[in-house]
């Protein structure tokens, strides 16, 4: 019985010496202006980025591109007329009081992103809107040549997924996953250790994603739409539905319609280390299996606890489930490692592995210094950030392909190269999104 | 037996069949029945047969057509909500026979977005001519028209070219902009010349949603090889055309690219030297494609690099890198002279990429002579040049440069792990080189084994007065070794052949280092038998984690005459104090001995403060009380006697209040709140039971709290006596006034691990009450020592989570166990039924 080991000192001069000396920084080679930016604009000068959708989480990612000395926030959207007021105020008020101008005013509030995409000055696009407006805010960013960040899941069906990576490819945007675990440190150490061998021959993958809204609620009424709030732009191609308040903000996440449920806004960060660790981020697993309770009354219908499993080509299994300590867990035939999700904290057995260095000749997932940083980086050097579109686009499938087999109760066979469920009409009908009018990916 | 089977087996089987048949039919047919009053907000419930049945058609057009069918007849009767759960369903299983069925969902607006999506699903022709059919009605709106449109699109049915290219001179923008991009989707030669042959004679190419149309009809064109021509006319025509947006102009590059392959290249260069940045870069990354031959670009790439604007010299030098085109180098050397700014870091950082030994020498002195900045930026050129020969070069350097040049040598040999300079770095140490001692060491510190140490040992002893340039690349070498015991015998080794005082300091210093239990017991021998070396020895076993060390030192200077020796064994008692695993009870113990000791020196009583600062108990306040003070430590005390205090501030509201009520308005921001919440919650507790000792964190090593939980049995729960370390467990209020406890906080965030919290409850006569609690993970409670409740799984903390009922007697104890699988770790406890006035509730400290 052990109580918690004191960090060694040893270990640590240890680390951060081998650390600085392994780790020279690399700049990037070409600077910003060359590809996004005005001619005129100086090398190292800011890069302009719209914030679209600013409510809980729309503000924190505004806020981490707000602490980057290098960009600047310019213009913030909602059809919530209060949170792009709200989002407005904390923009100007932190230029204002960065620049030492108290009138600061240069944030706009729009409500139609389509006017923030038009506007020649943006470099980049933040999107942090419910899930089901993903896609086509993407898709249209990246043909009025945005770079892109967008929230995980990258979308709410696996065809507009696929829609969105043909456009960032063809249209040669960056585009960074909202999936931030990827830039935590110790993920990619843990998946490093993984990829070269350390625990033996990868075989199983376990995720433990424990749904933090594990209680139905009962049905709701119909209420007014509150003032200011455009709600049937917020629908946008989502099926028209009466409005009530747990149906949007933040509780969009357990409807079916917008999101899925803890699987897509968790297995997002979760089943997407899963995929970096078992080097599948650009494929996907050959089958799925997943059981799930779904709410038998009540607005919310995502699954409220579930076990699924997947089998890869490779012969790896991921298994998850609803309960555990939230974080996924490599287990090989010499030892594993268990990765705790938002924290990073890393166990392994034997305890040893995690003083293991990565030698100069095995793979190296690379680090990033933050997200959004990673982000900004690229739309510098036009490199694939962390988490790129494919990535974002494997992990949601997995998601959905869950998601799916849970709602249909049986096992579903998936084709990698076809991107379909095989001989399933009902299952391949199911993962189609809806689209309405006027809105379409085009 | 055949009438055996047929009696018992078969028979039954077929009235069971039969019966959950019937059963079906009926539980679907009240689920339809139900739809008819359906509304939003309703029960579902009564809907999960036709769920349940959507899932058994799987591939079975019968079923799928039978249930389809049911749902459809019932379509006209149902409410609005009715029809929208209905035309979710058949988005999974209509079939064509059920088409003319879903057309009144197309004639209302409520549903006609559901129509079309279930139109959009089924394969069959029947359903594109069905959305036709809905387009051409008489008096559509724009809205309508755009959603048959887009749902033709998606279908990609050439059925539909023909409807579809009408609506391309329509009057409305929004709807000729749908016929645009629904004909993009359904892509095609078909659809693509008719789309072409508009887009050419109406002149109308300067709308970006048709580039991007055609741009995706040319694009699978060539995808699936049915019309290069019209492709190459598509794509030639886009790029020359000035209209075009940038990024679709850079789409088309790419096109042109493909068909044409190094033909495009006049094209590739147009685009490099745009005004365009976009179109520029585009045309920069297809240099970089080997469609283009390094002879092809490479005259043209060093031209241009000469007398382009920085701008795009900033993008050739990032084709000349990635391409390694060593044929340039002299020119990139060029222009790192001739440039400034970025152009000029972006040329040297090409120069390591093109990994060219000609550029090793100007990189030196590049380093050599330049700002910090530049320097920085060639010695990272220099460690990541990609050269078979590099680090023979710069070995070289070691041996025959200059001082300047053989320092920068050592390093970047250094940073790129060239093992092969072991030998030439040995040397140098061997040589005493005083330009390249220290870089050589800390190569060996860096790429040096076991085999290096008697090297490293043998300079160490024989030049100790400088010795000490040599200990970090022992430590750390010693450090790989990974064998504890080894580490201690090299050094032990060493000790005996110490001739002198100085000899021995070094030697101390690396035992230091070590810090293992060995290490810190050979320091505890030294301290005895070497009167001379006390102050060197006390030093470095400030750093041993070890309770027996501890107590050595202390005794040691409890008896210790000089005034130096006490100090240095008083700071080296409050580093271990730091880290070693104590009961807060032995801390206070040691903490009072050392303030004894301490007399009147206000640097160790700040220190041995800030060490009862974090000490939950109660004599510990009532020591910090009684002490003397003076200004100098005025301030600390302030500290130590308020953290305390709100420590123990529910057990011991009497004494804490009142210094927490003093110390709030010096306080700031969140603290001032967190501390007001504090206040209100010892005013206003009510049924919340807030006094508790705890004990933990506990873990086993390869355990989950899980499994903590299903299988281990810790000494607490056995007998809470035999526990040493409890000590009062800190609440905290948040602002809507529950008060709960944060494990996390106060121990430190561990996971995977419990902690037992434990309270005595008196009340006046035995009483029936109930326990509410809420935990974040699982947890276990015991009432007089009897397990009463348990919850296994991980989760987030909500009040009343559990409510049980307890039978209380006159005198009780409450144990609980709280796990942790992760990130947040809290409990919240209330007692009701009982009044709050008569019960009393203290931590119990055993």
């Amino acid at each position: 019985m052990n109580k918690p080991n004191s960090y060694s000192r040893r270990a640590f001069v240890k680390n951060v010496l081998m650390g600085t000396a392994g780790m020279a920084i690399a700049p990037t080679i070409i600077p910003s202006y060359v590809w996004g930016a005005e001619p005129s604009t100086l090398p190292n000068e800011r890069i302009t980025v719209a914030c679209i959708g600013v409510g809980g989480q729309g503000k924190y990612d505004m806020k981490a591109f707000l602490s980057l000395p290098e960009v600047q926030v310019v213009a913030v959207c909602d059809v919530d007329d209060t949170h792009a007021r709200e989002a407005q105020k904390i923009v100007n008020d932190f230029y204002a009081q960065k620049k030492d101008i108290p009138s600061y005013k240069g944030c706009d509030t729009y409500h139609d992103f389509r006017d923030v995409i038009a506007r020649k000055d943006v470099d980049a696009v933040m999107i942090a809107t419910p899930d089901h407006w993903h896609p086509i805010i993407s898709v249209m960013s990246a043909k009025e040549g945005k770079d892109i960040y967008c929230e995980k899941p990258l979308s709410n069906s696996i065809p507009e997924g696929k829609a969105v990576v043909e456009a960032i490819r063809k249209y040669r945007r960056v585009f960074q996953t909202g999936s931030h675990e990827r830039s935590r440190d110790n993920a990619r150490y843990a998946c490093e250790l993984v990829r070269n061998g350390r625990i033996g021959k990868l075989h199983t993958i376990r995720v433990n994603m424990p749904v933090d809204n594990h209680t139905p609620i009962p049905p709701q009424p119909e209420m007014p739409v509150p003032p200011g709030f455009d709600y049937d732009f917020w629908l946008g191609p989502a099926p028209k539905e009466p409005y009530t308040e747990k149906r949007c903000h933040f509780w969009f996440r357990y409807i079916l319609d917008y999101s899925g449920g803890e699987m897509t806004d968790r297995g997002a960060h979760i089943i997407d280390l899963g995929q970096l660790g078992n080097g599948t981020d650009n494929t996907f697993p050959i089958s799925v299996e997943g059981k799930g309770f779904f709410p038998k009354e009540g607005l919310f219908n995502t699954a409220m606890s579930y076990e699924f499993r997947f089998e890869y080509a490779n012969g790896v299994e991921l298994l998850g489930k609803s309960i555990g300590p939230r974080g996924i867990k490599f287990e090989g035939d010499k030892g594993w490692i268990f990765i705790y999700i938002h924290g990073g904290d890393l166990r392994a057995s034997p305890s040893s592995l995690l003083q293991e260095t990565i030698g100069p000749n095995e793979i190296h997932l690379g680090r990033s210094k933050g997200h959004h940083k990673n982000f900004i980086e690229c739309v510098k050097s036009r490199k694939d950030p962390m988490a790129p579109v494919e990535v974002g686009y494997h992990t949601a499938t997995m998601c959905h392909m869950a998601n799916i087999s849970m709602r249909l109760g049986r096992k579903l066979n998936w084709d990698p190269e076809k991107e379909m469920f095989i001989n399933d009409d009902e299952a391949n009908r199911m993962m189609q999104p809806s689209m309405r009018a006027p809105w379409t990916l085009g | 037996m055949k009438n055996y089977f047929f009696t018992n087996i078969f028979l039954p089987l077929i009235v069971l069949t039969t019966v959950v048949f019937a059963q079906e039919v009926t539980d679907i047919e009240r689920a339809l029945d139900y739809l008819k009053t359906y509304k939003f907000g309703m029960n579902r419930e009564p809907l999960e047969p036709i769920l349940e049945a959507i899932t058994t058609t799987q591939n079975n057009p019968a079923k799928q057509e039978k249930l389809s069918k049911q749902l459809i007849g019932i379509l006209p009767q149902c409410s609005i909500d009715g029809k929208r759960f209905i035309a979710r369903q058949l988005v999974v299983i209509a079939t064509p026979s059920v088409i003319s069925g879903i057309e009144p969902l197309l004639k209302d607006k409520e549903t006609i977005d559901l129509g079309c999506r279930i139109l959009e699903q089924i394969p069959e022709k029947e359903a594109t001519q069905a959305l036709l059919n809905a387009l051409k009605r008489d008096g559509i709106t724009e809205d309508d028209k755009i959603s048959f449109i887009n749902s033709l699109g998606r279908r990609k049915d050439n059925l539909a070219i023909g409807e579809l290219s009408k609506y391309l001179d329509d009057s409305s923008s929004k709807v000729q902009n749908s016929a645009i991009i629904a004909l993009g989707s359904i892509g095609g030669k078909e659809a693509g010349n008719i789309l072409w042959n508009w887009a050419k004679n109406k002149s109308m190419t300067d709308n970006s949603e048709v580039q991007s149309a055609l741009l995706k009809i040319a694009s699978r064109l060539v995808e699936d090889s049915q019309g290069k021509d019209t492709a190459l006319e598509i794509y030639s025509s886009l790029f020359s055309d000035d209209k075009t947006t940038s990024i679709n102009k850079g789409y088309a590059l790419r096109g042109l690219v493909q068909l044409k392959g190094k033909d495009a290249l006049n094209e590739v260069w147009q685009s490099v030297y745009s005004e365009d940045t976009i179109l520029s870069s585009t045309g920069i990354d297809l240099l970089k494609d080997p469609t283009f031959s390094e002879d092809l670009i490479l005259e043209k790439c060093v031209n241009s690099l000469k007398i382009a604007s920085p701008r795009i010299q900033l993008g050739l030098l990032e084709v000349i890198a990635s391409r390694k085109m060593k044929e340039a180098v002299l020119q990139v050397l060029a222009l790192v002279e001739k440039s400034e700014g970025e152009v000029k870091t972006s040329a040297i950082q090409c120069l390591g990429q093109m990994g060219d030994n000609r550029a090793i020498e100007p990189l030196i002195n590049i380093v050599l002579n330049n700002s910090r900045e530049i320097r920085e930026i060639a010695k990272d050129a220099l460690i990541k040049l990609d050269s078979p020969d590099g680090n023979k070069y710069l070995m070289e350097k070691i041996q025959k440069g200059s001082p300047e040049v053989k320092k920068l040598a050592v390093e970047l040999i250094t940073e790129r792990r060239a093992i092969e300079a072991k030998g030439i770095m040995k040397d140098a140490i061997a040589k005493n080189d005083k330009d390249i001692i220290e870089g050589a060491l800390n190569y060996l510190a860096v790429l040096g084994n076991e085999e290096d140490l008697p090297f490293l040992f043998d300079k160490l002893m024989s030049n100790a007065e400088n010795g000490s340039i040599y200990i970090p690349a022992i430590s750390l070498i010693m450090d790989r070794t990974g064998d504890e015991g080894r580490k201690v015998m090299l050094i032990t080794e060493q000790w005996q052949l110490c001739k002198n005082d100085v000899q021995k300091k070094l030697i101390i210093t690396l035992l230091g280092n070590v810090k293992s239990p060995e290490a810190c017991a050979m320091l505890e021998i030294l301290l005895a038998s070497e009167p001379n070396l006390k102050t060197s020895i006390l030093q470095v076993m400030g750093q041993c984690d070890d309770a027996n060390t501890l107590q050595k030192i202390v005794n040691g200077i409890a008896q210790e005459t000089d005034e130096e020796v006490k100090n240095v064994g008083i700071l080296s008692s409050l580093n271990i104090l730091r880290t070693l695993n104590l009961t807060d009870k032995q801390k206070y113990d040691y903490y009072v001995s050392l303030w004894k000791m301490a007399g009147n020196k206000p640097n160790l009583q700040k220190n041995i403060l800030g060490g009862l600062a974090k000490l939950s108990l109660l004599e510990v306040l009532d020591f910090i009380n009684g002490v003397n003070i003076n200004d100098a430590i005025k301030a600390d005390w302030a500290n130590a006697r308020f953290s305390i205090a709100r420590n123990i501030s529910f057990s011991y509201p009497s004494k804490t209040i009142p210094i927490l009520e003093e110390t709030l308005p010096n306080l700031k921001d969140n603290q001032a709140k967190e501390v007001g919440n504090l206040l209100n919650g010892l005013k206003n507790k009510g049924d919340f039971l807030c006094s508790w000792s705890v004990s933990g964190p506990y873990r086993i090593e390869d355990y989950s709290a899980r499994r903590l939980f299903d299988e281990v049995s810790l000494p607490p729960e056995t007998d809470v006596n035999s526990v040493q370390d409890w000590r009062i467990l800190p609440m905290k209020v948040r602002e809507d006034g529950l008060i709960y406890a944060d494990l996390a906080d106060f121990l430190g965030g561990e996971v995977e691990c419990v902690a037992y919290v434990l309270c005595k409850l008196k009340l006046p006569e035995p009483s029936n009450a109930k326990l509410l609690l809420g935990s974040n993970d699982g947890v276990k409670v015991w009432l007089n020592g009897k397990l009463i409740h348990s919850y296994p799984e991980g989760r987030t903390m909500t009040p009343d989570q559990d409510q049980i009922p307890v039978t209380l007697q006159n005198e009780n104890v409450l144990l609980m166990a709280v796990y942790n699988q992760g990130a947040a770790w809290e409990f919240t406890v209330k007692l009701q039924g009982v009044p709050v006035d008569k019960i009393s509730v203290e931590p119990y400290l055993p």
